[in-house]
Parts: C-alpha cells; structure tokens; sequence
C-alpha cells in the first residue's frame, strides 16, 4: 500500500509541475527568434518513395522537382520549354545531335558547379541503373563534353530529346561528389541509393532536403545560393517565397479538407470533390483548378465477340453520357476526353469526341445483326476503393442498358484487374470486356499515350489487345518527326488518331483536372502547379503573406 | 508470488513458438494470395525487363519452401528485409512509428485509468442512485461510440471551430527546427523533457491530448463498467460485512480489502485491450495524421507490402504474447490465489 501511494504521489506530483509549467509558459510566450522563418506545410495523400534521383518513377517527384533541376523545364500549356540549368540548345543531323550550353552560375547544394561533366555522370548513371523511368533515355547512344559547359548528345534515332531533357521523371542533374560522400566503387554502386535514402540530397534545386522521412514528412529549406533567386530575368520564383516547405503526409481527403480548413496546413492535395463549392465560399480558403494530363480510358476487349466487331464497338462509345458522367461522378472537374491526348497537351485535337446518340447507337446496333443488344452480361472491372472510377463505372452500365446491353461492374484490387487483363493476350474470352483505368504520361509527348495503350508492341497496357500495323507505323514515324519536324509529326499524330477512333477499341472518358486547396495566406499558387510536372507544387513560386 | 523460474523459461518458450508459428503462417498466406509485388518494386509503368528483374530481385520465381527459408535466414540475421513500398528497412520504419503508437496509447491509458477505474469504485458505492445511473449511461455510449466518429467530431469542434488544440499531427515542424529538436527515444514528451525543451514539449502535449482523449474513451468506459460490476459484487461479500462491523474506516475498507480483490479481472483486461490497441488505433492515427505503426500496418496492407506486413506482425506478436505474460505475471501478484 505504501508503494502504491508513494507511486500515485509522484504521478500526482509530475502531472502537477507539468500544468505548473504549462500555465507559466501559456502566459509567458517565449521569445521569438531573432529571424522569423516563414513555412508552408504541403498535404500529399500518398507517401513518399524513394530518395534516389535516379530510379524514382512514383511520388517522389513531388519534392524531387524542388530539390533537383533537370536542363530545360517544360510549359505544356504554352509548349514552350524554359531554359533551366541548360541556357539554350540546339539540335543538328536530322535531331540525331543535341548541344545544350549550360549555365555557369549554378551551384549544387554542397558548392561544387553543376558542369557538364556533372550532367553526363547523372544521365549516364540513370541509364546505367536502368530502373523507373530510365527507359526515357533509350535513344542515347552517347555523351559528350567538349568543354565544361557544354553536352553533348548522340541519339541513335531521332527523337524528341528537348522534351526528354524536361521529363518529371528520371531526368535531374545530382552532384558526382555522391561516389566520394556514399564511400562507393563507381555510379551504379548500392551504397549511392544508400546514401540518398537515408536522407541525403545532391541537388542544385532552389530548396535542399532537411528531414526525409518518407512515411509521415519531408521538410525542405531555401538554399539561399540558388542561381534563380539573383538572376532578375528568371520567371520561376517569387520574392516572397517560403524559407520552410514541408511536404505532410496525410493518406485521407476528408482530413486534409479539415486540417487546411483549421490552417493546420497551407495546402491540401486532394479534398472530396463534393465539398469544392463550399471551400469556395470560405473566406479563409482558395480554391485553385488547373487542366492535369491524367485521363480515364475504358478499354473494350477486341478479341471478343461481339466487341470484336467495330459496329458494335462504336454503339458503346455512342451510348455513353460523357457530359452526365462528368458532371455526376466528377462533381464537373473534368473536361470530356476528345481522343487519348488530353486537353491542353500538344498533340490534343478537339475532334475526337463520340457523340451521345442513343438512336445512332441502336442503328449500329442493327447493323451489327444485335437489333435487341447483347445476350450476355458484359463484365466491367475497375479498380475498387477510387471512387470516381466507381460512379463512372456505374453510370455507364445504366447508360449501356439502354440499348440492351447488360453489363456487370466488379471493382478488383489493382494487381487482380491487371492480372485478369493481361490474361487477355493469351486467351481473350476469359478476361474481362471492358476495363476502365487511368494513364498519365511519363514525360510529355503523344507517344507515351498512343503507345503504350494502343501499340500492339505494348503487351502491358495495350489492354484492348488491339492489333493495327498501319497505326503502329504512324505513330513511329510521328515519333521519330517529333523533334525535327514538329508539323510533319503533328499530321502523323492526327492521322493515327483518325483511326483509333474508327476503330474505337478504347473509349477515352474524361480529362482531369486538379484541384488544390490553400489558406489565404498563400498566393500565386496557379503558377506554381505545372501539368508536366504532376503532384508539384513549386515553393519558390508562392508569394507567403506573414 | 509464487513466480517460479521454471513457470517464466516455460511460458518465453511457449512465446517463441508462438511466434515462430505467426511468422510461418502470416509468410505463407502473403504468398499465396494474388497479388504482384514486382509492380510494386519496379514502380508504374514497369517495362517487362525490369518486372522479370524485380521478381528476381524478390525471388518470386522461387519454391515458396525456399522463399521462406530465404526469409527466415535474413530474419535471425537481422535483416527483418526492405518496404517494397517505400525501399527502406523495416526496421528502421517499425523503429520509427512504434515510439509514436506507444506513446499515444500510453497517455490514453494513463487518462483512462486515472478517471475509468475511480469512475467505476464511485458508482459501485452509489449503487442504484441517479449518479450511478448517470455514469452507466455515460460509460455505455463511451463504449459503444465509434473512435473514427468521436475522432472526427472533436477534431471538427476543436481543431477547426474553437481553433484551441492542432486538428493533427504529432509536432510543430517549424518550433522543431527553431529549437534544434532531436528525438532520442522516439517518445517525444519525454525527449523534450530531457533536452529542458518546455517549448517542444507543451506543443507535444497539445497534439496529443485530442487523440489519446479519443482513444482513451472506451478503455475509460470498459474499466469503469468492469470495475464498477466486480466492486459491487465484493462489497458484498462476508468479510467486507465483518469489516464494517468492525469498524474498519469506509476508505481502508474500499481502497484496500474491497479494490485489491476486484481489481484483478480490470487490470487483466485493460492489458489485452492495450496490446489490441497498438493497430486497432490506426483508424484514430489516420484522422490526425499520427505517425504510428497502426497507419503504417495498413498503409502496407493496402500496398501488399509483405516485409512490412510480416515484421509488424511479428512485434505485434511479441508485443501481445508479452503483454500476456505480464498481465497473467500481475494477476498473480494482485491476487495471491492465482497460481501460475
């Protein structure tokens, strides 16, 4: 009993000299520092990956873009590309030959030049590596560095190599110090990832990484030395831009709309969709909507009958409410998808939109044989848990019965929808007949859409088993035009895209957009999210009141 | 106390195999469900020669005999193995998010106990009067509410109406950086406290309280329900009849013979519930962003993030068969009629 007492006494004791000190210091606010640092706290609903500049293909790239700079970075929206660590460029031998010419004052975060012997150590360890996006490289036979501040590139094949140079994935330029710091063998050597994982930057970005913990928060501060901050003809940046960024894990939209909407955080990443018009109306909240080059496809199983018949195909594709679906399952923000390229992308043309003909859609219907529909259950898959695959997925099968066919909408988990689709290659009538996923491009370009979902190359995503020479020819030879002749490529492109949508094998939905939520204190946040680079939000843009 | 040694060699034993048996069982159901790590490992828009390298890399082209031999080599090496998700150790990541679990929980049981168990004696002693109605009607909605829906709401009339507590997260990012705050433990209210960083830790303290008030909740209800039942039962009893004809002061009799023998069954059942609450917290962790191990067994759950998966279960494992030997170890020692 003693030492029970004794016990609940020091308890006691501690919880009072705890409320003691807390009272004393409620009243006492303690002294600010001498140099208030002005922060904003970024939600991000997925966690971050990896902090290996070269391999990250996934989430990273929300602060990679911050820390890490890459040559050029591109403006989809003007299609203009703007000189970042590279000053200008130019390209000879039919765009087989790429000359960038860098900048001399730019610094990496340890003080040592970003060169051009940096430059070709960063690409040609990516390359080496070969994971994530280094694919984007594959035209490069080789590099050169005449001088310090020039590179070199030798393609094997043309190839739109400006637009490479600006990809959000696997193209920043790193510090070579990173083999001396890692204590390792050569580039490709594990310790290297290593060393970027356990919290490590090698960057020349306009921030330098202070705390990674890739689960919960990374925290980024300004590195005052950034070429961009001096030079008064650089567009990118604000004078009012944070000292502090910090990149806040918060896994759930309905939280992030609640801890922007109490200032916990300045900028919430995702908010349901729903609840957009009242956060509008908030006074202490901005509201901030920009085109993104996600888009929602529904591909059609074309080795299954009847979907194997154009007819019936171009029914589907004439039945389907893309105004309504927009507007119900997207609370409005979207755009209705006209082709696979999305809205504001170079490569996009308006044209490319099925009509919602019920009428036109029972003619084809009757003309493919099937006057009263199909007379099986058409299987849907999508990917369980998105809720606006969900209602798209919902509200197609509504629209689809009414031209009598009758389809079963089956949310799976990702790895099971892809697995069943890619069964498809080798036995069509066992996997499903219609699939709804999203794409996103890795860097840029029309190619990235048109290949990966439509080639017959693509076994991976081509999800619609669709099998066309003739477009696989075009869209190579758009490809190879890209970087030399743009006009002559944009044809190309067109003409490919005339026949996927006769052909209808994939019925693209709707275009997103984003949507982000700040507090009244952040402004000039619309200039800070560029399509290109998604998920980004760039700090040295924001201008930060108090 | 009659804790022998031979009573402790024989329940650690039984424990290792206990958890011998999770890690096989747990090992072999993440492998045989349907899943496709090598996406996970080779990232979006894989291309198929870096799949079939990432299935190398993960040995998924192995006998699952030989990938489970393959695991458990690494396991008593202790190389617990990689997150395919987040390319770190797991270790380093368990090491990261148990302190901020355990804390949380620690101070909800600590408020639990403090106002549960006294709740319960109290209304034991008004038996059938309005108080103790009051309090059964207030522990049953205390044990029956959902801890997402309390979360939320006081999180919505704290955090974002009265703006008085954070609406989230575990610290102020800009006051650690400010004052130089290093974690030491993990467990930042004590952290704080031994750097002399009042600052940090009356901010720590801020954060905390809506989430372990949540969380206390029906740890809270349930003591004082359980307390409350066993109390009326033992102030029933014979002795404590001849202690009040004794003339034994009311206090000895309800603090020392009364409580001592009711007590039992409460403390039994707080600890299990506590070993419970390490993952059935995450929901809690989810609303205000608490960085602990509940949101980190789900998030990889989600992800099919086997290593994390089976080496959260492991520590929940030791952490439940441990809990479970002290509470049986504490049962004894508050009731000498338990023999172990």
């Amino acid at each position: 009993m003693k030492r029970t007492t004794l016990f609940i006494g020091i308890i006691i004791a501690v919880i009072v000299v705890a409320g003691i000190i807390g009272i004393y210091y409620s009243f006492m606010k303690p002294t600010p520092p001498a140099t208030k640092k002005i922060s904003v706290t970024y939600a991000s609903l997925s966690e971050m990956t990896t902090a290996d500049p070269s391999t990250d293909f996934s989430n990273s790239i929300l602060w990679m873009a911050v820390v890490y700079e890459p040559l050029l970075t591109y403006d989809p929206l003007k299609d203009k590309f703007i000189p970042t660590l590279a000053q200008s460029y130019e390209s000879s031998n039919n765009g087989t030959v790429w000359t960038f010419h860098l900048r001399t004052n730019a610094k990496f975060h340890d003080g040592a030049p970003v060169n051009a012997f940096a430059v070709k150590f960063s690409i040609e360890r990516t390359m080496a590596l070969g994971q994530g996006a280094a694919f984007i490289w594959s035209p490069v036979d080789r590099i050169e560095t005449p001088d310090n501040y020039t590179v070199v590139f030798y393609l094997k094949y043309p190839a739109p190599l400006d637009k490479i140079v600006a990809s959000s994935y696997g193209a920043w330029i790193f510090s070579p110090e990173v083999i001396k710091y890692a204590n390792a063998k050569n580039s490709t050597d594990s310790k290297i990832a290593d060393w970027f994982n356990s919290g490590h930057d090698a960057g020349s970005g306009p921030y330098k990484l202070v705390k990674w913990d890739p689960e919960n928060e990374v925290i980024l501060e300004k590195f005052n030395e950034w070429w961009g901050w001096n030079d008064p003809n650089y567009p990118l940046k604000s004078d009012k831009a944070p000292d502090i960024f910090i990149v806040k894990i918060v896994k759930d939209s309905v939280t992030q709309e609640r801890l922007v909407e109490s200032g916990s955080i300045d900028i919430a990443q995702y908010v349901p969709l729903e609840d957009l018009d009242k956060l509008k109306n908030s006074p202490n909240l901005r509201v901030v909507v920009k085109p993104s080059f996600q888009n929602l496809l529904m591909f059609i199983n074309t080795k299954k009958a009847p979907l194997d018949n154009i007819l019936v195909r171009k029914a589907i594709a004439h039945a389907i409410p893309y105004e309504d679906i927009v507007k119900i399952a997207r609370s409005g923000l979207a755009t209705v998808a006209s082709g696979p390229i999305p809205h504001g992308m170079w490569g996009h043309f308006d044209n490319f939109t099925y009509s919602y003909n019920l009428t036109l859609a029972k003619q084809l219907l009757s003309q493919a044989g099937l006057p009263n529909g199909i007379n099986r259950t058409l299987l849907l898959t999508y990917t369980a848990g998105d809720i606006y695959e969900q209602r798209t997925a919902e509200l197609i099968r509504t629209a689809l019965a009414k031209i009598g066919i009758n389809v079963e909408v089956r949310p799976m988990s990702w790895d099971e929808q892809w697995s069943l689709a890619q069964s498809g290659w080798k036995n069509p009538t066992a996997a499903q007949d219609l699939f709804i996923m999203y794409w996103w491009p890795t860097y840029i370009t029309p190619y990235d859409f048109l290949y990966n979902m439509y080639s017959s190359e693509s076994q991976l995503f081509n999800l619609a088993y669709y099998v066309n020479p003739t477009f696989d020819d075009l869209i190579n030879k758009a490809h190879y035009w890209e970087g030399i002749n743009p006009n002559k490529s944009l044809q190309l492109y067109f003409e490919a895209q005339k026949i996927i949508y006769n052909d209808a094998p994939v019925i693209p939905l709707w275009d997103s957009v984003d949507v982000r939520v700040s507090t009244t204190r952040i402004s000039n946040l619309e200039n800070a999210i560029n399509p290109a680079y998604p998920t980004v939000i760039f700090p040295q843009l924001l201008s930060v009141e108090g | 106390m009659p804790i022998t040694r031979e009573y402790l060699v024989k329940r650690i034993f039984s424990q290792i195999v206990v958890i011998f048996g999770v890690v096989i069982i747990v090992f072999i159901i993440t492998r045989v469900i349907p899943a496709r790590p090598e996406f996970l490992w080779a990232g979006p828009h894989p291309t198929p020669e870096q799949l079939q390298k990432a299935r190398e890399e993960l040995h998924l082209n192995e006998n699952i005999l030989v990938q489970l031999y393959l695991y458990l080599l690494d396991l008593f090496n202790g190389n617990w193995g990689i997150s395919w998700r987040t390319k770190t150790p797991v270790l380093d990541d368990i090491a990261h998010a148990l302190p901020a679990t355990l804390e949380l929980i620690i101070v909800a049981f600590t408020i639990a106990i403090v106002i549960g168990i006294p709740l319960g004696i109290f209304a034991a002693l008004k038996r059938g009067k309005i108080t103790d109605n009051i309090i059964k009607i207030i522990t049953v909605i205390g044990a029956s509410l959902p801890t997402f829906w309390l979360a939320l709401v006081v999180q919505l009339i704290f955090g974002t109406w009265l703006r008085v507590l954070p609406a989230g997260g575990r610290v102020n990012d800009i006051l650690v950086i400010q004052t130089g705050f290093q974690p030491i433990t993990g467990f930042y209210l004590l952290d704080s406290l031994i750097q002399g960083n009042i600052a940090i830790f009356l901010d720590v303290l801020q954060h905390i309280i809506l989430p372990s008030l949540v969380l206390s909740i029906y740890p809270m209800s349930l003591s004082a329900r359980m307390t409350r039942a066993l109390m009326v039962e033992v102030l029933n009893e014979q002795y404590i009849r001849s202690a009040n004809v004794w003339g034994i002061s009311q206090r000895l009799i309800v603090y020392k013979y009364a409580l001592k023998n009711a007590i039992a069954p409460v403390v039994a059942s707080l600890g299990l519930s506590f070993g419970y609450t390490i993952v059935g917290a995450f929901l809690v962790e989810l609303i205000f962003v608490w960085p602990g191990i509940g949101l980190y067994l789900a998030m990889s759950l989600l992800s099919f993030d086997y290593p994390a998966v089976i080496a959260v279960v492991i520590i929940i494992a030791i952490f439940y068969t441990t809990i479970n030997m002290l509470v049986d170890i504490l049962h004894a020692i508050i009731d000498p009629r338990v023999k172990l």
